[in-house]
């Protein structure tokens, strides 16, 4: 029997339990804040439970209440931020992926001169902090008249998740075996055939895990869309960074919001966990 | 280049290899050559944003911005800021990959309820780090958070206290400890059962069968997971600069901090931190040279192990 | 495939070289004003009575509110690109020195001039921090918008608790202090012992004495000292022959007193931010609070500090042994000299029509902060908010930090010692040591 089909010892699963519940902790304690009252947030005695009336202070109950959710909702720049965040983090995850599936495919099978080079570049661009880079390209926004539209951020977001999409896709289309290419080839397939009917199926998984990782990490960008947006384009980051760094900070309210944001990403993200999870557990073919 | 073919479809091999590089290659050169070509530029100017009227007004300086970040004394900034940062990626990233692959050592067997515990814990991961490291902040309040709350800790988790370094590191274990775990996962399917089942049959320890196979096996993916970790580890700017400021001088001055610190003064002389960032910029290039070899070489043993 | 490359190379510098330049400056304006400002309320009050504007002439104007850590960042951005993206910048009254120097800001002194009826009340005081530079010469590059200065939120329910105020008396007679009550305190050594009894005295449990703003970010720290620093005889140094001051031994003096007094603040009180100050007194850790009266809305709102919103009183800073000086905050409001003459002259209707006495009175009612003399006097506004009676009193005493195009560097500077000494890490001598020789190295290459 392979390693994973083994059953788990009680007390690996227990261990487990107690470390989500941990990891978790900080979620749950998000949720609770997002529903109280200022006073509350900020009350000497810590509330756990809501309970509905006005509560004595000092005690472990608090009055929820739903106007954190609302007011964020309500704010009128809510509804185009994440219509724009969704639009451009759905776009550039699309476009980051498919270049750099193909990108992956040619550095895995492909033996050609500076392939390391090349390789390595794409790596280095990962590197610079975003400081160093974000004047200039604000400037060259600013000539280029992308500043603040959706096409100037796509374009970025997709070169900044590039090198990772394409690493990570290079690893898993490495893990294929050479093996079904090589038949395919030899019973008259095109290159080109090969990629789509072969590779791309069985790395599909692969992919799908590299898709999620790109859209996340557009999905929160913050720094660039600071500087890059004002008002057409603008991203929900900014929106949330806006309630959390207000000099009158209403902690409920940054929770409320920050729930909200994350929302779509974690549905997406446990909606996809079947795909996420099959590709890791890839081993089947090998063996 | 497009040769005829019983099929439709077909390109050469040659025709393929580049068509399937180029655009990616050319989106990556077009917006990183000119940021690159600019700071240089910066970098060996004295250019002062709020006050001089364009980049045309900047005097040019030669390698005297680059002197004035490397003469600094070793105890002090920016050798400092370097220092910080690594012990931080060290900290963080160990931390991130013991318990990560720890984790998913627990994960691999099969139970109840597996897919929907791997999903949960992979939430943190999936969090904008500026909007959750508000949110700890927060938490981290010595008059009104949570954290001293609970643990009777009375001290600030902020300024020039050393438990703000803690207070960076518990946050960025906590958001990507789930990335080290899910490409652990990884690695540990991607072993082979037959390896395994070789193993039972020789009557091979636990130990041993960690040691020889689970570990170097599950390696690569552990390692390619290590070196994104290092390098936005490395250039981490969000989490320290909510939680903590960007002063000078604190545990959580990161080379990052640092730049951004330099760099925001307007009435101040640009060239330098832009110097310094094309200096990290060089060890970033040869971090990353290492790395890529290192990996490269993986790769070679772990496919002359598979032959085998 | 070098063809290709060749292909790729030419397309992407034909698209850099097509797509440069600004639009037609000569075209009308569109009937549309944007406004770039920080994230907070005043801007959400401006938005609101900026309808009014779009109601009368059909001009939709737009403020974007950018997060406060950020503003500078932006507004660096907006400078440096010489960008056309906002016909408005309400810019922190330290900014003028850029604005000007680097020529951002439109000048508006014959606008002045042209309109005297509507800016004769504004307070000397505000016309001179908001909107001059260089100091003195009557140039002006904005109008104020919001004005701004630092008071004391208190809890008044303590102050005049009966069984506080006989432990009070106890409490100075153990520490060998002259006696007096516990009541609105006139000096800072006063407000010191009433501090320092709170958080050690008054039996309260996690009680501080006075929270203020202290953290090493942006211009907390220095904000709050500001008000002592000057109390005690010290200063910055001389705007128009540009030296340093601040290693003075009065300066010193004061430091030392700020640290005495963070001492009995808080256990995050060293690092505080804005919210900072507000999260904790409104949970009732503390007996007093300083910080800006753009703040003072959330401590007297039902909402946000609902369990003493009605037991707190305000205070205007005490005096120190050399005078009684309080900290300027606010913003002017900036015509962006980037921008095609049309849409400056429509800039420059809407400062004019803000400046006017009705809409400057909708403004402070609304919550935003009015430098307009005459409507500070009036019962309307007196009665409106209890901090604003302190207002007045406030104008006559302000001062302000460095507007030179440096100011960033000095501030970053002061910003580092002074939290840097509240926290311990070195002593009140050893700061102004730095500040003095930092602040003379800076001057020596600023623009004269």
């Amino acid at each position: 029997m392979s390693i994973t089909e083994r059953r788990a010892h009680p007390l690996a699963v227990a261990a487990l339990i107690l470390y989500a519940a941990v990891m978790l902790a900080p979620v749950a304690w998000m949720i609770l804040t997002s529903f109280k009252q200022p006073a509350d947030t900020t009350a000497a005695v810590p509330s756990f439970i809501p309970a509905p009336g006005t509560q004595p202070a000092g005690s472990v109950f608090f009055q929820p209440s739903f106007e954190n959710y609302t007011r964020q909702i309500a704010s009128p720049t809510f509804g185009r931020a994440l219509l724009n965040s969704t639009l451009v983090a759905v776009i550039s995850t699309l476009a980051s992926v498919g270049l750099g599936a193909f990108a992956a495919y040619g550095f895995s099978r492909f033996r050609f001169a500076g392939s390391n080079d090349w390789q390595f570049f794409i790596l280095s661009t990962r590197m610079l902090p975003a400081m160093a880079v974000s004047v200039p390209i604000a400037w060259m926004y600013q000539q280029l008249g992308l500043r603040d539209t959706h096409l100037g951020l796509i374009i970025l977001y997709t070169c900044f998740n590039l090198s990772f999409s394409t690493w990570m896709m290079k690893a898993f289309i490495d893990e294929i075996p050479t093996a079904y290419e090589e038949a395919a080839l030899l019973d008259g397939y095109s290159r080109l055939q090969v990629l789509f009917k072969i590779i791309l199926p069985q790395a599909s998984t692969g992919i799908m895990a590299t898709a999620v990782f790109c859209l996340i990490a557009a999905w929160n960008e913050y720094a660039f869309a600071l500087t890059l947006t004002t008002m057409r384009a603008n991203t929900v980051p900014v929106e949330i960074a806006g309630v959390a760094q207000d000099a009158n900070v209403v902690y409920g309210r940054l929770a409320a919001a920050a729930l909200l944001f994350m929302l779509p990403i974690v549905v997406f993200t446990l909606l996809m966990r079947k795909h996420l999870l099959r590709g890791i557990t890839f081993g089947a073919v090998k063996g | 280049m497009i040769t005829h073919g019983a099929d439709r479809w077909t390109l050469s091999d040659r025709a393929v290899r580049y068509w399937c590089i180029l655009p990616m290659l050319l989106l990556l050169i077009a917006f990183n050559i000119f940021p690159l070509l600019t700071s240089l530029y910066i970098s060996a100017h004295d250019y002062r944003r709020g006050i001089h009227r364009g980049l045309g007004d900047a005097k040019f300086v030669g390698m005297d911005n680059y002197r004035a970040n490397l003469n600094s004394p070793p105890n002090q900034e920016p050798w400092k800021s370097f220092q910080r940062t690594a012990a931080m990626v060290v900290v963080t990233v160990s931390l991130q990959t013991a318990i990560g692959f720890s984790v998913a050592l627990l994960l691999v067997r099969k139970f109840r309820g597996r897919e929907v515990i791997t999903a949960l814990l992979l939430i943190p991961m999936t969090l904008s780090p500026a909007v959750v490291a508000a949110f700890w902040k927060y938490m981290f309040n010595a008059d009104i958070g949570i954290i001293n709350e609970l643990t009777g800790i009375t001290g600030a988790w902020s300024g020039y206290s050393p438990r703000a370094f803690w207070s960076v590191v518990i946050v960025e274990v906590w958001l990507w400890t789930p990335f080290m775990m899910l490409l652990s996962l990884a690695g540990l399917n991607a072993i082979p059962p037959s390896l395994y089942e070789a193993a039972e049959v020789d009557r091979a320890s636990a130990w041993f069968r960690f040691r020889h196979i689970t570990l170097p096996l599950a390696m690569p993916m552990v390692l390619l997971g290590v070196v994104f970790r290092v390098m936005d580890t490395f250039r981490l700017f969000d989490t320290p600069n909510v939680l903590n400021g960007d002063a000078m001088g604190q545990d959580t001055t990161l080379v990052s901090v640092l730049l951004y610190n330099r760099a925001k003064n307007d009435s101040a002389n640009m060239g330098i931190g832009t110097a310094l960032a094309y200096l990290l910029l060089i060890v970033a290039v040869a971090l990353g040279n290492i790395a890529v070899h290192y990996l490269a070489k993986m790769r070679e043993r772990e496919k002359t192990r598979g032959a085998a | 495939m070098r063809a290709i490359v060749a292909v790729f190379a030419c397309a992407i510098s034909l698209v850099v070289a097509g797509c440069g330049g600004g639009g037609d400056s000569n075209a009308p304006a569109e009937k549309k004003i944007n406004i770039l400002w920080a994230k907070w309320a005043p801007a959400d009050a401006l938005q609101k009575l900026s309808e009014e504007y779009t109601k009368k002439t059909g001009i939709v104007v737009t403020i974007n509110q950018k997060p406060w850590a950020d503003y500078g960042a932006v507004k660096g951005q907006e400078f440096a690109n010489r960008s056309d993206t906002y016909d408005i910048i309400i810019g922190d009254s330290q900014w003028i020195g850029q604005g000007v120097v680097g020529g951002h800001y439109v000048e508006l002194t014959d606008l002045i001039k042209q309109h005297t009826d509507t800016f004769a009340d504004v307070a000397p005081a505000a016309k001179s921090f908001y909107a001059e530079y260089p100091k003195g010469s009557q140039r002006y590059y904005a109008v104020a918008c919001e004005s701004d200065a630092m008071a004391i939120a208190y809890r008044k329910d303590l102050f005049e608790d009966p069984k506080h105020q006989a432990a009070f008396k106890e409490f100075l007679k153990k520490n060998t202090q002259p006696e007096f009550e516990l009541a609105v305190p006139k000096t800072w050594e006063q407000l010191y012992w009433i501090s320092n009894y709170f958080k050690n005295g008054s039996g309260i449990e996690g009680m501080a004495g006075i929270v203020m703003p202290t953290v090493a970010s942006y211009d907390q720290a220095t904000m709050s000292f500001q008000s002592m620093l000057w109390a005690f005889g010290g200063d910055w140094g001389d705007q128009h022959k540009l030296t340093a001051t601040i290693g003075s031994p009065d300066a010193t003096a004061a430091l030392a007193f700020m640290k005495k007094l963070i001492d009995t603040s808080s256990a995050q009180g060293a690092t505080m931010d804005y919210g900072d100050v507000l999260s904790t007194y409104t949970s009732g850790r503390s007996a007093m609070a300083m910080t800006y009266f753009a703040f003072f809305p959330a401590f007297n709102s039902p909402t946000d500090n609902r369990d003493y919103h009605a037991k707190t009183g305000y205070f205007n800073v005490p005096a120190g042994p050399k005078g009684r000086f309080t900290a300027l905050g606010g913003q002017g409001m900036s015509v962006n000299a980037h921008i095609s003459p049309a849409r400056q002259h429509q800039a420059k209707e809407y400062l004019v029509w803000f400046s006017g006495d009705d809409i400057q009175t909708e403004w402070a009612r609304l919550g935003g902060f009015t430098a307009h003399t005459k409507i500070l006097k009036t019962d309307a506004f007196l009665k409106a908010a209890p901090y604003n009676g302190l207002f007045e009193e406030a104008f006559g005493m302000m001062r302000d930090f460095w507007n030179i195009p440096e100011y960033d560097q000095l501030l970053t500077v002061a910003q580092n010692n002074i939290s840097a000494t509240l926290q311990g890490r070195q002593t009140p001598e050893e700061a102004t040591k730095i500040m003095q020789a930092e602040h003379e190295n800076i001057l020596k290459t600023a623009t004269k």
